[in-house]
């Protein structure tokens, strides 16, 4: 019964809560894997099996690969405890603290089981390396890769029973915003001290997908339509943490709403948040301009990233609707991206997307119900 | 002071609020009402926190014509107040003195009024429900508001601080003709009060009750 009860208030939430994020992810790992016309003895569904049996090689074969998913992993595992961690520590929440009447090694089970369930993913994928390792006869390093989920989810659950026993005050702030605080700098603290796993993610995700893919264009080869949609996966990834933020702003920052600021205002605040999200890209792709790309297709990247952001800002304005339907919503934009790229009409579609998104926000702002 | 012209609010196909046609004048305003009348709801509409039909003038200020000067205006105190619990008191109470154009003198004043000074520096989340309290009362009366709306102010409130928040209220009115619509499920000490007036929400509709001169 309990373990029910943990099951639908923190690993159902967790899921529903990151699906967009774990979609997101299953699509970069087995979406977004195109085979090559001629390049692959492969095809279909075999070519994707022999893309993760060459990439689990790599992970069994090569320290550092190796050490970079362990770190992946780690950090997701990081991630589910926070969550459950942050969940206990909510006021409506506070009857979990009962557990405690429980004998340490029940409540310890317990927890180690909600772990498990959220590290599921990485536990059915560690069985697939397990097996390519078996069948190398690598079996030190599959016996690893079984057991390094598990001891993560002992880790965890030893953390939240520390949790529900010694109930941790927030500490102090991460980066002090200053005694004359502008209203951007409220959201990326709130990046920086609750969403720190999101962002990085999001950002190193999109970072390594813009470096990796504007480095194979080449003089002869040199077709940005690629490029574009992959950035325009890699901005709808943002979405989650759009949706996060506004979330926020709906449960804590409210008052903003009452104080007496310009409409203009508002909007150059979020303006200068989702500029400033989106620094890291624009050193990547400067970086790589003009070796890789021209200014011009540089500009038009970055000006088709952030209007999306924008957009995806404003549409969150007319109502906050529940993640799922917003994620459907940003599926939708995605698509007409795409008509816009394989039309060739990308810069009128930022424009149009920049124009749509300061119209929203100015008609839409006063208007919804909190 | 404050004048609703076809206001009304509706949740869904639920009226919850109308009020074809009301004046108040400048005057302290204890608004009562069952739970689930609408207090807080009106509280927020004329805070401009929540959209209505209609509108609301505060001092000819239309709050749909004039949203930046109409919030100059008014200001507002939840019920029970929820900040980032990372953001420091003092970073809360910067952002409000330049959003309204406080000065130092006032902001510190204040601060001392509501002894907060002590803990301002450190983070909102080690806060007690009643030093948040304490914080949201500061922050509703920076500025120069000529009407503060305080939503159950005495809730979570020491004893020590509720003579000093009728004081501050009283010298307010008095000295700066500011104007108060408080709403609270425990009696308000009406002599502490000068001229408090009555106003109840009873179905969706609002009534002056009485004066207490």
């Amino acid at each position: 019964m309990i373990f029910r009860i943990l099951l639908t208030t923190f690993v159902r939430r967790f899921y529903r809560q990151n699906a967009g994020q774990l979609i997101f992810i299953f699509i970069l790992f087995f979406g977004a894997v195109g085979e090559l016309e001629g390049e692959s003895k492969y095809t279909g569904p075999l070519f994707q099996l022999h893309y993760q049996y060459q990439l689990i090689l790599g992970m069994l074969s090569s320290g550092i690969f190796m050490g970079v998913v362990g770190l992946a992993w780690f950090a997701y595992a990081e991630k589910c405890t926070r969550f459950v961690g942050a969940a206990l520590q909510q006021k409506d929440h506070t009857c979990f603290y009962i557990l405690n009447a429980l004998p340490r090694r029940r409540l310890f089970t317990l927890f180690f089981r909600v772990q498990i369930l959220l590290l599921l993913p990485l536990i059915i994928y560690s069985f697939a390396v397990l097996g390519v390792a078996i069948y190398k006869g690598w079996f030190l390093a599959g016996i690893g890769f079984i057991i390094y989920p598990i001891a993560l989810c002992a880790m965890g659950a030893a953390r939240l029973l520390y949790r529900l026993a010694t109930p941790a005050g927030p500490s102090t702030v991460f980066l002090h915003p200053g005694a004359r605080t502008a209203y951007w700098k409220f959201f990326l603290l709130y990046a920086l001290r609750h969403q720190r796993i999101v962002f990085a993610g999001i950002k190193v995700i999109s970072c390594g997908i813009l470096f990796c893919s504007i480095r194979t264009l080449t003089t002869e080869y040199y077709d940005l339509r690629m490029i574009f949609l992959l950035f325009g996966i890699v901005i709808f990834g943002h979405s989650v943490l759009i949706y996060r933020f506004r979330e926020w702003e709906e449960s804590m920052l409210h008052f903003y709403r009452g104080l007496p600021v310009s409409l203009t205002r508002r909007l150059g605040q979020y303006a200068l948040l989702y500029a400033i999200i989106l620094i890291p890209e624009m050193i990547v792709i400067g970086g790589l301009t003009p070796a890789w790309i021209h200014w011009p297709d540089t500009l038009r990247l970055l000006l088709s990233g952030y209007s999306l952001l924008l957009l995806q800002n404003s549409l969150l304005f007319i109502a906050l609707i529940p993640m799922r339907s917003f994620l459907k919503m940003t599926l939708g934009l995605f698509l007409l991206l795409y008509l816009a790229v394989m039309a060739g009409w990308l810069a009128a579609f930022s424009g149009l997307v920049l124009a749509t998104a300061f119209l929203l926000f100015y008609r839409t702002y006063y208007r919804y119900n909190s | 002071m404050l004048t609703f012209t076809s206001t009304t609010k509706s949740y869904g196909k639920r009226e919850i609020l109308s009020i074809p046609s009301l004046q108040l004048d400048a005057g302290i305003y204890w608004l009562q009402g069952a739970n689930g009348s609408g207090k807080t709801t009106l509280l927020r509409m004329i805070a401009g926190l929540l959209p209505f039909r209609g509108d609301i003038h505060c001092n000819d200020l239309s709050q749909r014509k004039e949203p930046v000067a109409y919030r100059r205006s008014v200001s507002w105190a939840d019920a029970e107040p929820l900040y980032p619990d990372f953001l420091k008191g003092q970073d809360l109470v910067a952002f409000y003195q330049e959003v309204r154009k406080a000065s130092t003198e006032q902001v510190n004043s204040l601060t001392e009024i509501f002894q907060v000074r002590s803990y301002l520096a450190a983070p909102i989340g080690t806060y007690s429900s009643g030093m948040v309290k304490r914080l949201s009362l500061v922050l509703a009366f920076i500025g120069r508001p000529s009407l503060i709306m305080l939503d159950e102010p005495l809730v979570t409130l020491d004893k020590d601080c509720i003579p000093v928040l009728y004081q501050l209220i009283g010298h307010s009115y008095r000295e700066q003709n500011t104007s108060f619509l408080i709403s609270s499920h425990q009696d308000l000490a009406r002599s502490s009060l000068p001229e408090e007036k009555i106003l109840s929400v009873h179905n969706g509709s609002i009534q002056l009750l009485t004066h207490n001169s």
